[in-house]
């Protein structure tokens, strides 16, 4: 047996064990904070939170910021596929699996269609980011998803990734949206929506403001496991508001204490505090270690797109400058041959 | 197994796994430095490194093992390069990084592979060096690139020794185990085998390759090939497996090298049977096939068929093998054999010319690959194609121009040789014109090859055809044209072809020093320059490079021509320790110091004061005794033959003249008179001696003075006998400057010492001095009349410094009675009188007047325009009078007639007279001090009367303030202290005149001439004239303020106011002039007194006649200048103030005791 074999053998036993697992006919829900997969069947969904029975009887409540992933009883099993697609940065892809799941549905879980239009709107928002030009159309999912399902376990994560959105284009609507979340009481998205805020303050020019609110965040995410993440942005975010009131010192110095604490795995988080470490440098007039900042991003983080393309940006103007042209060219060229509707590369043909 | 050996064990298992680990624990480390040199960011890399190195949060892991990443960077980098000068670059850069590694952490677990890894990048390079050192074109540099690739084998088998040991370590931690019950530790343990002989066969290897360095017929050669065939067969004993078969060939290349053919071949051939089981045997059996033919091509087998047929055979038989480095090796054997046949006989022209042919086109594919053999192979397809005609057209682009210009600096060496081996003068001069037709035609070509470039031309190739052509240029003397090419290759090439760039560095110094050679010596400060700039400009550019050491000591040489000793210094410094220069560096730097020390402490009259202050001073004499002795002890360990270097010897002879400044008396002798062989033994010549280096007379004597001045001062006087014997034998001239020296040497230990305070030292140098002369005297040579002279002068000196005058009664008796010896010896006349005169000084002295009356008269008699004697005399004759024969007053003034002769002894008024008729002469410069202070003399000795008779001295004193008044009349250049002197004796004479307060006023200047301008007043010197007789005194002299009391006339008022305001002027002008601190004078009175004769009006300086104690004495006046006022009355004048010469009028002349 050759291990094409083995493989195919393998996969069919997989596809054979979730089809029974289906049979059984439970719902389950991954838990962010340990990763934890829980099944039963689901009996309260709010905006705070979700209840699951268990096969023994047995209830518990997840609290909504605490959701990693929910699959429903009898999904179409290429909503799978659907979410991996997502998880590996093809939105495209994942919204035409999407699209067409939901133009083949047949069934009649409310639950499933929810879940389906939700996923097409973080996907929608997700690809926003890096492709601004979808901005508008992510956004019509979104409000579209808010005024169908107000009341739904997705509403708060929705209006963050609407938030997240509007606070390129309609701050003062991104923030009263995000003060909103803030207030929810459900901590994971106030955290967020707080370093959300942190940013649109900064954009707004508003450092010191967006100081205290990155502060606030940083002291309530401390030591929770659930918000690591989060704790790991608004000090990152703290980082810029450093930048931004010209004290790159002590920014390069709080990023240097990020990067080494961020696990291997967030690469986003990673490629961000190396952006702004570069942006730090470059600030410090230490082009050299600028340089050297903004190639970590580019060697080693390339999944995180937006980082990415913004890295390259910056590496072709440094590279001009250090008398590399050849180098420069290529940065350049990768920049608008991988991001080619990226903010970058349009400033780039610039 | 215990637990030591266990644990032992377990660490072996982990610094094996490790080796095969990746550099860095951390993966995003890692992975970052991989994706930088995937992407060839290797600067990028390094920085990063860099970054890595100076963070404080690296983690210790990382951190060890960033130098061996920075090395392993450094050789991707070189592999990738482009240029060659680029790859050497960076593979410097990785060695350095290895090794940096290796010194910090030398207990890694990776160590022993990294010395390894080191050592083999040291070999190769080494090869890389001697390889290309045999192309023809690099004759030039044959010598240096000799040198460096010795130095890198020395290297490299140092690193590989290191690996070895430490596999040596690591297999002493390795239990034997059994392989069927652990195969793991079986096969670790062999693998250890393997690194630790492969370890050793390479250092063996290292000794290989330095044994073919040496000329064939070096015995040191054959000795080390010897040495390591030994080796290799006990390699091949212990493994005969890999390592084993390896030490095999090398065995087999070692008969090779020594001549053995037939045991070559006989290793060869077990090698070339065996069956190949995998690809190492293989290669191995293509090497040897190799080997093989080249034995076979050998002088003394010259089976050129053979070779022909079975090469053919081979790289029929081996098509796949054909372009590795021993498929090429064999076609280049198979064309060298086929070219030897076309020398034979027996081939038409057509044969020949078929088969030259077939040779070029081998020789042409081995010169297309890379290989070892690829240079001569391209040189000897050149030599073809030129044979067979088709290289004479013209060059019609770059290359071919280089090339043909690089095959023709090939030649030069030949016709070099050429010209040296030729016998007759004839063939001498054809082959000169020879060798510089081609230098003019390899000029040509690379003049050519510039012209021809274009865009695409190789940027190293264009940079080295500069290099060449420079070099040409200075062969042909062009140096400023070659100067000029070879900066511009360092200024233009040092991006893209660096090493090019660096070689032409010495062109450009070699041309700087060439210029400075050639240009004028009084007017060379431009060139001096150029060299220096040259030598900075190499430095900056190339500072690590060994061009900068060359740069460096040229710079040092340079900065001494530049009078820079301590700038010399610094630079010789700057050579770094690993460097082969170093001792001599170190001793360059110590001369350069000692030279600074020297002329710093220098007090000689001709030398400005120099500020800088004592401890300065000692500071720098310590540092040229440091450097010398480190420079010295470290050639002398370089030195395997224990023999002594002409460089040792100067440099002991240097730290020996400083030793004996300290009084290390016993060191010096010990470090020029003991050992084996002696300093004094290297320079002793039984021929004739040479001008320069350290046989000759001048290097000779200097050495036997220092000796000699050490056995003095160590009271070894039977040695210093011996030695004073030596200096007698080297040659009169030279002993008597010697002994001037070292007069002077005694005088200023004397005097430093008195300086200092150190008076038991001092007693005990002076008496130890004394005794030798004692010694000498009582041995004396009565025909060595230099020697004797010497005695008596240095006697003469030691009765002046000495505070004892008991002690100086005695030690100028001895000098007198040596003298009066001396006045029977044979000498010219010149020498003779000055014998006289130091006589004449010396009875004056003893206050023998008649005596020294006598001896002058006799003199005088004979040449009565001695100036010297005739000052002389009437200085005798003055203290004469003032000691008890007031008469002899009136006659050192007026003189002395003798011999039917008016005046034989002219006195002072005449002497005075005369000397002011030669204002107009070229010497009058050095007469004048002479002129003035006879004049000075004169008006004293007038005062000296009057207050010795003072009831007949008034007329005297009359006419001496006459006399002053005239002077100052025609005086407006007078020194300060010419006129302060002046001024001082007027003073008096008024006062004794009862006219107290009578001062000079200096003539207005506009008005009055000069002693050196126009006639001086002729009434005035006409008053003096008469003064013998009369006292003619010019009365209402404008020159003379306190007239109101003289004034007879009517307008007394007026003349009186405007005296009075006069008065009041020269007053304050004075009192300024009084205030001023007197000026030293360093005016060489021995030059212009000792010799100067009237008539003839020359000055014979007493250096040039070779007299000791003149330049003694000019030497004391500057030093003894703060003692004159502390002589004690009664103490014996100094030598210097004998009158020999007239006294300086700064100094105020010695009065006897009862003047006092």
């Amino acid at each position: 047996m050759t291990p094409y074999h083995l493989k195919n053998a393998f996969v069919r036993l997989l596809t054979v064990c979730s089809c029974v697992t289906s049979t059984w006919g439970a719902d389950q829900i991954t838990r962010l904070n340990d990763g934890a997969t829980i099944r039963g069947k689901f009996e309260i969904f709010s905006k705070t939170s979700v209840v699951i029975r268990q096969p023994s009887d047995e209830t518990i409540t997840i609290s909504t910021d605490d959701i990693m992933e929910v699959r429903f009883d009898r999904e179409p099993p290429l909503l799978q596929a659907a979410r991996s697609n997502e998880r590996s940065g093809s939105y495209t892809s994942a919204i035409q699996q999407l699209q067409k799941i939901l133009s083949e549905y047949t069934g009649r879980d409310k639950r499933v269609l929810t879940e389906i239009e939700f996923l097409v709107a973080r996907c929608q928002a997700r690809l926003a980011r890096s492709n601004p030009e979808t901005t508008r159309t992510a956004l019509a999912t979104l409000q579209s998803f808010l005024q169908q399902n107000g009341n739904s376990y997705r509403t708060l994560e929705v209006m963050l990734l609407q938030a997240q959105l509007l606070s390129g284009t309609e701050r003062s609507q991104a923030i009263r949206l995000l003060e909103q979340l803030r207030s929810s009481g459900v901590d994971g998205f106030a955290m967020q929506a707080g370093v959300v805020l942190g940013h649109v303050l900064l954009s707004e020019a508003r450092p010191g403001q967006a100081e205290d609110v990155f502060n606030d965040v940083v002291r309530k995410s401390d030591g929770k496991a659930t918000a690591l993440k989060t704790h790991y942005e608004s000090r990152i975010g703290r980082a810029e508001c450093l930048l931004k009131q010209d004290r790159p010192e002590q920014a390069l110095k709080e990023l240097k204490f990020v990067i080494a604490e961020i696990p291997g795995d967030q690469h986003t988080a990673l490629a961000r505090a190396w952006l702004h470490t570069g942006h730090g440098h470059r600030q410090s007039d230490q082009p050299q270690a600028a340089l050297l900042a903004y190639l970590h991003v580019d060697i080693l983080y390339q999944d995180a797109k937006v980082e990415h393309a913004e890295a390259l940006y910056q590496l072709t103007a440094l590279w001009e400058a250090a008398g590399y042209p050849d180098r420069a060219r290529d940065s350049q060229s990768r920049l608008l041959a991988q991001y080619p509707d990226s903010r970058r590369a349009a400033q780039a043909n610039e | 197994m215990t637990p030591l050996r266990l644990l032992s064990f377990t660490l072996i298992v982990v610094v094996v796994s490790t080796l095969t680990a990746r550099c860095f624990a951390t993966d995003t480390h890692n992975a970052f430095l991989q994706g930088l040199r995937e992407r060839g960011y290797f600067d990028i890399a390094l920085q990063y490194l860099d970054s890595l190195s100076s963070d404080d949060s690296t983690p210790n892991n990382v951190r060890a093992t960033l130098g061996l990443e920075r090395a392993a960077i450094w050789m991707e980098r070189s592999e990738t390069a482009r240029h060659s000068d680029d790859r050497e670059n960076f593979l410097g850069q990785g060695l350095a990084a290895f090794e940096l590694f290796l010194n910090d952490y030398p207990e890694h677990p990776r160590a022993a592979w990294t010395h390894a890894q080191l050592g083999q990048v040291l070999f190769d390079r080494a090869l890389h060096k001697l390889r290309i050192r045999d192309a023809p074109a690099n004759t030039i540099q044959r010598d240096e690139l000799t040198d460096a690739g010795r130095q890198l084998l020395e290297r490299a088998g140092e690193s590989f020794g290191r690996a070895r040991d430490l596999h040596k370590k690591q297999l002493a931690e390795i239990p034997f185990v059994n392989q069927e019950e652990d195969e793991q530790g079986y096969q670790l343990r062999r693998r250890t085998e393997d690194r630790h002989e492969q370890a050793w066969l390479s250092v063996v290897k290292c000794g290989y390759q330095m044994a073919m360095t040496r000329d064939p017929d070096d015995g040191r050669r054959t000795e080390l090939l010897e040495q390591v065939a030994e080796q290799c067969e006990v390699i091949h004993a212990r493994n005969r497996r890999g390592v084993g078969q390896d030490a095999r060939l090398m065995i087999g290349k070692c008969r090779l090298a020594l001549g053995d053919i037939s045991q070559a071949i006989g290793y060869f051939d077990e090698l070339r049977k065996q069956p190949a089981q995998d690809s190492h045997t293989l290669r191995l059996s293509h090497t040897a096939q190799y080997y093989r033919l080249v034995c076979l091509n050998h002088k003394s087998r010259q089976e050129f068929r053979n070779v022909i047929a079975e090469a053919t055979r081979w790289l029929k038989q081996h098509p796949a093998a054909n372009n590795t480095t021993a498929g090429l090796g064999i076609r280049h054997e198979k064309a060298i054999a086929s070219e030897a046949l076309t020398r034979s006989s027996g081939l038409t022209d057509e044969q020949r010319q078929l088969r030259l042919r077939q040779t070029l086109t081998d020789m042409e594919i081995v010169g297309a690959l890379s290989n070892p053999l690829q240079e001569s192979a391209r040189f000897t397809a050149r030599r073809l194609r030129d044979e067979l005609g088709q290289d004479r057209r013209e060059p019609k682009n770059f290359d071919t121009a280089f090339d043909r210009g690089r095959e023709i600096i090939g030649r030069l060496q030949e016709a070099r040789s050429a010209v040296k081996l030729a016998e007759t003068g004839n063939r001498r001069t054809q082959a000169a014109q020879e060798l510089e037709l081609l230098e003019a035609e390899a000029g040509r070509m690379f003049d050519l090859a510039l012209k021809l470039r274009d865009r695409n031309s190789d940027r190293s190739a264009v940079a080295q055809a500069r290099y060449l052509l420079s070099y040409v240029l200075l062969r042909q003397n062009k140096s400023y044209h070659a100067f000029v090419l070879s900066r511009h290759v360092i200024r233009h090439h040092s991006g893209d072809a660096k090493e090019t760039a660096a070689n032409a560095s010495e062109m450009a110094i070699s041309a700087a020093r060439h210029i400075l050679s050639a240009a004028d010596e009084n007017d060379r400060m431009f060139e001096l320059n150029l060299v220096r700039e040259i030598c900075e400009e190499v430095l900056q550019r190339f500072p690590r490079s060994r061009h900068a050491t060359n740069a460096r000591m040229q710079l040092g040489r340079t900065y001494l021509d530049l009078d820079e000793p301590q700038q010399a210094a610094e630079a010789f410094l700057q050579i770094p320790q690993d460097d082969t220069g170093y001792a001599t560096a170190r001793i360059a730097a110590g001369r350069a110091w000692h030279r600074a020390w020297a002329q710093a402490s220098d007090t000689g009259p001709t030398h400005s004061p120099d500020s800088t202050d004592p401890t300065t001073l000692a500071d720098w004499k310590q540092r040229a005794r440091t450097l010398l002795t480190e420079g010295i002890r470290l050639s002398r360990v370089a030195q395997s033959d224990n023999r002594l270097t002409d460089e040792i010897v100067q440099a002991e002879v240097s730290l020996c003249g400083l030793m004996n400044t300290d009084g290390d008396f016993a060191e010096t002798v010990r470090h020029l008179a003991h050992g084996n062989p002696t300093v004094l033994g290297a320079v002793e010549s039984p021929g004739e001696r040479p001008q320069n280096g350290i046989k000759s007379t001048a290097f000779a004597a200097l050495c036997y003075r220092i000796l000699l001045r050490a056995y003095v001062g160590a009271q070894q006087v039977d040695d210093a006998l011996v030695m004073m014997q030596k200096l007698q034998d080297l040659g009169a001239n030279n002993t008597t400057s010697i002994y001037t020296q070292l007069g002077r040497e005694l005088q200023e230990e004397l005097e430093r010492l008195q300086d200092s305070g150190q008076h038991n030292r001092l007693q005990q140098v002076r008496m130890s001095f004394e005794q030798f002369l004692e010694e000498v005297y009582s041995s004396r040579d009565h025909s060595n009349t230099g020697a004797l002279l010497w005695i008596a002068e240095t006697y003469s000196d030691i009765a002046s410094d000495t505070d004892d005058p008991g002690a100086a009664k005695q030690s100028f008796s001895k000098a007198g009675t040596i003298y009066r010896e001396l006045l029977n010896s044979e000498l010219d006349d010149t020498l003779m009188t000055r014998i006289k005169l130091r006589l004449i000084q010396i009875y004056r002295q003893q206050k023998n007047f008649p005596a020294a009356v006598e001896l002058g008269t006799e003199v005088l008699t004979k040449n009565p325009a001695s100036v010297s004697v005739q000052l002389e005399v009437a200085h005798v004759l003055a203290d004469w009078g003032e000691n008890g024969e007031p008469a002899r007053l009136l006659e050192s003034i007026r003189g002395i007639p003798a011999d039917q002769n008016p005046k034989t002894i002219w006195g002072w008024a005449a002497l005075s007279r005369r000397l002011q008729r030669s204002r107009r002469q070229q010497s009058w410069k050095e007469l004048k001090p002479l002129f003035l202070e006879s004049r000075f003399e004169l008006s004293q000795s007038r005062l000296r009367y009057a207050r010795t008779v003072p009831d007949k001295g008034r007329q005297q004193l009359e006419a001496a303030a006459q006399e002053i008044v005239s002077m100052i009349q025609v005086s407006s250049d007078l020194s300060d202290e010419w006129w302060s002197r002046f001024d001082g004796l007027y003073q008096e004479i008024q006062a004794r005149l009862g006219q107290p307060g009578l001062t000079l006023a200096r003539p207005d200047i506009a008005s009055v001439p000069g002693l050196d301008g126009a006639d001086a007043n002729p009434s005035a010197t006409a008053a003096a004239r008469d003064s013998d007789n009369s006292s003619v005194v010019q009365k209402g002299s404008n020159f003379v303020k306190k007239s109101a009391r003289h004034n007879r006339t009517s307008d007394v008022v007026l003349f009186g106011l405007g005296i009075g305001f006069m008065v009041a002027v020269a007053g304050t002008v004075s009192f300024v002039i009084v205030r001023r601190p007197k000026k030293r004078v360093r005016y060489n009175y021995d030059s212009a007194a000792t010799s100067v004769q009237f008539a003839t009006v020359t000055a014979n300086t007493s250096s040039a006649t070779g007299n000791p104690v003149r330049a003694v004495s000019s030497r004391k006046t500057k030093t003894r200048t703060s003692s004159k006022s502390k002589q004690a009355p009664g103490k014996p004048a100094s030598r210097s103030k004998l009158s020999e010469t007239p006294r300086s009028p700064g100094r105020r002349r010695p009065r006897p005791p009862n003047e006092e």
